[in-house]
């Protein structure tokens, strides 16, 4: 199956989906004013994949800002994981600048929602 | 009562004094809001040497100016589609205030929302946060259910509001996000 890239935009993260080798990336901002319709072919995408998944997977999620619309569909996203990790391994590293609280909370959160080993990594020296 | 005099310029002019960090007042079109965010975080980034405290205004702001987004286009508020956003800098903390018109009957629900947030400490609005974040998308689409409740968890304040009657119809609804620079 066919990779999913997006290049970032000031409202929208850069999208990188391999379906190849299993990396995944959600990176930059995530702000837009519908998150359902930006989202909505990634979570397609991902029922593909789910069908024949890597054997790892790895989602990177690095991101600045995000919308509580976009929190939803980042749920979505990680549903679309579980199912994954029912059959291969899959594993969520969420990204934080060390100042930004409210990103690493958000980080806490997913983790209590979902059954995904989800690491929390600090990025230093944001400044 | 009839306080048809009201006029959102003059409520503005009463907020936006010395302390101000940054004040819009206007329609909030798809172009409106860009250029409202673009400026904010231009002037953040200029003024503001703590990158946490950057983060959490314009955090806030980007919920802030997308709720009220959002709320105006509904096609019930005919012409009343002005607002305003205030921020305010004063006793190390920092405010934001924004102005809009609704519809009368719309108070009572608002006001049961922002008063159940508000009687929540911050332990119990992360897990409302949390149970709402499970329960997944919701079938109207935008952000509304998760707002208020991101906006009093970033914050780690009370919100403030008040509702003004216009006239029959219309009220004007002001609401208050405070939080500490640290």
């Amino acid at each position: 199956m066919d990779n999913y890239t997006l290049v970032p935009t000031p409202k929208t993260p850069r999208l990188y989906f391999n379906a190849q080798n299993g990396d995944f990336e959600i990176s930059g901002r995530s702000i837009p004013e519908n998150s359902i319709e930006f989202y909505k072919p990634l979570l397609e995408w991902l029922d593909e994949y789910e069908k024949k998944p890597q054997p790892e997977t790895k989602l990177h999620v690095n991101l600045e800002y995000f919308n509580t619309s976009s929190s939803k569909c980042l749920v979505e996203i990680l549903r679309k994981l579980e199912k994954v990790n029912e059959k291969t391994n899959v594993k969520v590293f969420w990204h934080y600048e060390e100042e930004d609280e409210d990103m690493m909370e958000s980080g806490e959160d997913f983790k209590k929602i979902l059954k995904l080993p989800i690491e929390l990594v600090v990025v230093k020296g944001g400044g | 009562m009839n306080i048809s005099t009201f006029d959102i310029k003059q409520r503005y002019a009463q907020l936006t004094k010395d302390s101000t960090v940054f004040s819009y007042l206007g329609n909030l079109s798809t172009a409106d809001l860009n250029t409202v965010l673009k400026s904010i975080e231009l002037l953040l980034s200029a003024n503001y040497s703590s990158k946490g405290l950057q983060k959490k205004l314009f955090n806030l702001l980007i919920e802030i100016t997308q709720n009220l987004y959002n709320y105006l286009k509904s096609p019930v508020l005919e012409d009343r589609t002005e607002v305003f956003i205030v921020v305010l800098e004063c006793e190390n903390t920092h405010k934001i205030i924004t102005g809009n018109f609704l519809l009368s009957r719309e108070i009572a629900s608002i006001r049961s929302r922002i008063e159940m947030v508000n009687a929540l400490n911050n332990e119990e609005l992360k897990e409302l946060y949390r149970g709402i974040l499970d329960v997944g998308i919701p079938s109207h689409g935008g952000g509304a259910g998760l707002g208020l409740i991101d906006l009093a968890r970033k914050s780690g304040r009370k919100l403030s509001y008040n509702f003004e009657e216009i006239d029959e119809k219309f009220s004007f609804f002001t609401l208050e996000v405070t939080f500490a620079n640290s």
